[in-house]
């Protein structure tokens, strides 16, 4: 094994080197809970300090996307071409640059005190955290934002960092963690009448649509594990969550999942690159295998829906439920006009490597999923079952 | 020594409410023929079922406040349930009160006293609808069998005419009870 020399940093400086390993996945979060949760001030970062972060980010972004899925040896297109390698061998020249928004990341993550306002010493004077009010602009930027949801995830810590407005402005933070940022957002209790759910306005087109091109969409594409794994999880109605143990949370959260899929599988087919969305066709595929009946599926699929109260509310509940299906079923119509384009068109090694991929699902696959739909929004869906009400 | 009395008060809410509930869903209607065709032939199919058609929209009563209304151009159909019902609560609450309090104790009391029968008014509105969601919930399944043959039906239809304008009719075959629906045409 090569030595790596030792080199000589502050203190401030070396938690902001260990905080960025972790957050590119390189460290675990007990690792570095205390220098989250405490305060230090990093002015700047030193010649010395600012190379070895270089070289951190450089080498944990590079395994992220081997882990997500980049390292297989499979079909992959890139400037143009489609080609047979791992996705940073398709594009030699590809730059997962960071930006200012990075830098500012890990600062903010090592000088503010997370966690000091909520448990038991919360209070008017606990600190709070300042807000992060940065965005992203690069690919890598994006990298380190997921990867910071990926760390928190789970921990007590997450609640402040899914409100962070520099967090929830990354698209694919959204794509890789849709329920964390919506519950951030969900209404705290049940009003009174009907209300309108309204979906997360930080999912922008334009955000999409950056994320399907150029460098991006590599990432996109070498996260395709993860991506897939994330969703397949995502699949079934979010049961109401312990902070809010009602209905109407889990809805909005559906609400969420189905913007962020409907806006990434629009973007993905104006720029032509369906082959991005490949993803959620192996997560239906595992949700609705070979043999699966219909409406068995769509009843385990939403066994997290309040049951009792208004028929209304649980049908309304239901025609959010299961955005990932919904989705793919959209994607069948494509899947007919990808197996349309002709050898001599342009595209065509593209269609048909996108629909070799697809075929995970298959054509059967894919009537499986519309018909797991069609009783998701059937009239009788949400009525409790017959023999029981009588 | 001040005295204490023990104080009944007797109140009562008459009110009349109105509950409703109800579901969306949609017929599937094939593209087989134009879409003004498709709304044609599911006014037909709809009509056949005693619906009443009106101004590009079905509707049927199905008594005891449950109706249904299909859309003929999209074929969204909204099934709604919805009762006025007559509502009586009487309670009687008995507390102590002190000679001195006697018109403060009185008020805090007969505060409690409306604080319940609203409660219990709010429970019995709500027993109400969970009635009414019930005997909609028993139709449900009835009614989706129903628009299942009705767009069966209209996709059939749409198919003979879609045949027709093809060509020659040679053979046409329709098993009433599956569904199936065979046509030979000569183009």
């Amino acid at each position: 094994m090569t030595q790596v020399a030792p080199i000589r940093v502050t203190l401030a400086e070396r938690d902001l080197l260990v905080v960025a390993r972790a957050v590119m996945g390189r460290e675990p979060f007990a690792f570095v809970e205390g220098i989250l949760r405490g305060r230090a001030r990093v002015a700047s970062l030193g010649p010395t300090a600012m190379g070895a972060l270089r070289r951190a980010l450089a080498t944990a972004a590079v395994w992220k996307l081997a882990r997500g899925g980049g390292a297989r040896v499979e079909p992959r297109f890139a400037a143009g071409e489609l080609r047979r390698g791992r996705a940073w061998e398709i594009t030699p020249d590809l730059s997962l640059a960071f930006g200012r928004f990075t830098f500012e990341l890990l600062r903010w993550l090592v000088e503010q005190p997370l966690g000091a306002s909520l448990g038991f010493r919360a209070g008017p004077r606990a600190d709070t955290p300042a807000p992060l009010d940065v965005a992203p602009e690069t690919v890598g930027d994006e990298l380190v934002c997921e990867g910071l949801l990926r760390l928190v995830a789970g921990t007590p810590l997450e609640a402040e960092i899914v409100t962070q407005p520099g967090v929830r402005a990354s698209a694919f933070a959204w794509l890789g963690h849709v329920d964390a940022l919506a519950w951030a957002t969900a209404p705290p209790r049940v009003p009174e009448g009907p209300t309108e759910l309204a979906p997360p306005v930080e999912v922008t087109a334009a955000r999409m649509s950056a994320l399907v091109r150029a460098e991006r969409a590599v990432v996109v594409d070498a996260m395709r594990d993860d991506l897939s794994r994330a969703w397949t999880n995502a699949a079934a109605m979010p049961a109401p969550s312990d902070r809010l143990p009602h209905a109407l949370g889990a809805a909005h959260v559906a609400v969420a999942r189905g913007h962020v899929l409907s806006a990434f599988v629009d973007a993905a087919r104006e720029a032509g690159r369906l082959d991005l969305a490949t993803f959620l066709v192996t997560a239906a595929a595992r949700v609705v295998p070979a043999g699966a009946s219909a409406a068995v599926t769509a009843e385990a699929l939403t066994r997290g829906l309040a049951e009792g109260g208004p028929l209304r509310d649980r049908s309304r509940a239901r025609r959010h439920a299961c955005a990932l299906l919904r989705v793919v079923a959209t994607l069948d119509v494509d899947r007919e006009q990808l197996a349309h384009v002709r050898f001599f068109d342009e595209g065509y090694e593209l269609a048909q490597a996108t629909l070799a991929a697809w075929d995970v699902l298959g054509k059967d696959g894919f009537a499986r999923v519309r018909e797991v739909v069609r009783e998701l929004d059937a009239i009788d869906a949400g009525a409790t079952r017959r023999e029981e009400s009588e | 020594m001040s005295r204490a009395y023990r104080v009944s008060i007797r109140g009562s809410v008459r009110r009349v409410v109105h509950v409703e509930d109800g579901v969306c869903g949609a017929i599937e209607l094939l593209p087989i023929v134009s879409r003004e065709r498709t709304s044609e032939l599911l006014a037909a199919a709809l009509e056949a079922r005693g619906f009443t058609v009106d101004a590009g929209r079905a509707r049927r009563d199905e008594g005891e406040g449950v109706s249904i209304e299909v859309d003929l151009a999209t074929g969204e159909v909204r099934i709604t349930a919805e009762r006025e019902q007559q509502i009586e609560v009487e309670r009687e609450r008995t507390g102590s009160v002190y000679e001195e309090n006697d018109v403060k104790g009185r008020a805090k009391l007969q505060e409690r006293l409306d604080r319940d029968l609203e409660r219990e008014a709010r429970e019995a509105a709500e027993r109400s609808r969970e009635t009414l969601t019930k005997a909609l919930e028993k139709r449900l399944a009835d009614v989706r069998e129903e628009l299942d043959r009705v767009s069966a039906r209209v996709a059939a239809e749409a198919l003979k005419e879609k045949a027709r304008s093809l060509g020659e009719i040679e053979e046409l075959r329709e098993d009433a009870e599956t569904g199936e629906l065979t046509i030979k045409v000569r183009v």
